[in-house]
């Protein structure tokens, strides 16, 4: 079961990194921070999350890549990724590796919050 | 030993004018090697502690982006961020910048109405004429940013001026703003760059969104040699893909 408030923040930008953290702590989740994909599998069984929000051009390993080898290890947890308005073709890649949503960035806080709560478990 | 060194060093002297020249030539060689690390190493820790101090007095203004983000009332975000001491009021506008770069909606609007209050717009358009190109480039990227729409002829005023890279601050500066006023200074401006920024330019111009779809075909026309068959399918496709997208 996982725990209904755990959110992991995969991105390597350290402003928007804070945004996500501060967005989520202020909406009484409780977000983990790390700068690249690369142990997402690991981290996200370690931690079990209710949630996932991924960056997808990250060093290391890419979103999409991170995306696909969580669902491949049976991670079940919605991943909305976060892409630039820029790269639509990311954006396809990224929901046929398996990611259930995408959030443009730069974000709009309150959209954010319209897309995760009907992913969160009540 | 010590003596044996001054009988060598003044057998030098004593010898050919040539030699004297070289040993001289090497021992002022070294001297401005050794003076060059030692400005490059006090150089380094100078901003590596101007950094480190800047970062410090910043993490102090992070509780009104929570403000900004949990949508308090706006006397209280600009209470928050008003700078505390001399010196903290750069800090602020780089750190507002910055957070303004990765957000829009009511924070984004918050932030740049805090970014008016506290003087950092009017500042940026004073910074517009300074001499120096440091300086006006970091006044083009915190206005285009901060998407300040009055700064506009301001920043088509620069392209007349200034060498290329300051002249591409502002173009990026203008397609951030999105006014759609600068759309045709893009075509004049295209004239002055050289045609390996011609696809970067078009890619800024499609910023701008469907009005821009006719000013980055004339560009293409305009401009047949600097857009090879590559690119010019890469731009028509991005426009396209754009056109179905909206």
């Amino acid at each position: 079961m996982p725990n209904p408030k755990r959110i992991l923040i995969f991105e390597d930008n350290p402003s928007i990194r804070t945004l996500l953290k501060l967005f989520c702590e202020k909406r009484g989740l409780e977000p983990l921070v790390f700068e690249d994909a690369v142990d997402a599998v690991a981290l996200t069984v370690e931690h079990d999350p209710a949630l996932i929000l991924m960056d997808i051009i990250m060093p290391g390993k890419d979103g999409v890549q991170a995306t696909r080898d969580l669902r491949r290890a049976g991670v079940a947890a919605p991943i909305i990724v976060l892409t630039s308005k820029h790269y639509e073709e990311d954006r396809v890649r990224a929901l046929e590796a398996g990611a259930t949503g995408f959030m443009l960035k730069p974000f709009n806080p309150a959209k954010l919050d319209e897309l995760i709560r009907p992913l969160l478990p009540s | 030993m010590r003596a044996r060194f001054f009988r060598t060093f003044l057998l030098v002297f004593e010898g050919r004018l040539s030699l004297r020249i070289v040993v001289l030539a090497t021992v002022l060689l070294v001297w401005v090697v050794a003076l060059l690390f030692a400005y490059m190493a006090l150089y380094r820790i100078y901003h590596r502690i101007r950094a480190d101090y800047r970062a410090r007095r910043a993490r102090l203004y992070m509780p009104a982006i929570e403000l900004v983000l949990l949508e308090e009332p706006y006397e209280q975000v600009l209470a928050a961020l008003r700078p505390k001491r001399w010196g903290d009021k750069s800090v602020v506008h780089e750190m507002m910048v910055e957070n303004m770069r990765h957000v829009v909606g009511a924070p984004f609007d918050f932030l740049g109405r805090a970014a008016r209050d506290l003087g950092f717009v009017a500042a940026d358009l004073r910074s517009l004429r300074s001499p120096n190109k440091l300086v006006r480039g970091l006044a083009l990227e915190s206005l285009g940013v901060m998407r300040i729409h009055e700064a506009v002829p301001d920043i088509i005023a620069i392209l007349d001026h200034g060498g290329a890279d300051i002249r591409l601050t502002a173009l990026r500066a203008l397609a951030a703003i999105g006014d759609v006023s600068a759309l045709p200074h893009f075509l004049a401006a295209s004239d002055r760059l050289s045609p390996p920024m011609m696809v970067r330019l078009a890619s800024l111009m499609m910023e701008f969104g469907p009005p821009a779809r006719v000013t980055v075909r004339q560009l293409i026309e305009r401009h047949p040699d600097a857009f090879n068959v590559r690119t010019t399918a890469l731009v028509l496709r991005e426009i396209t893909s754009r056109e179905f997208a909206e």
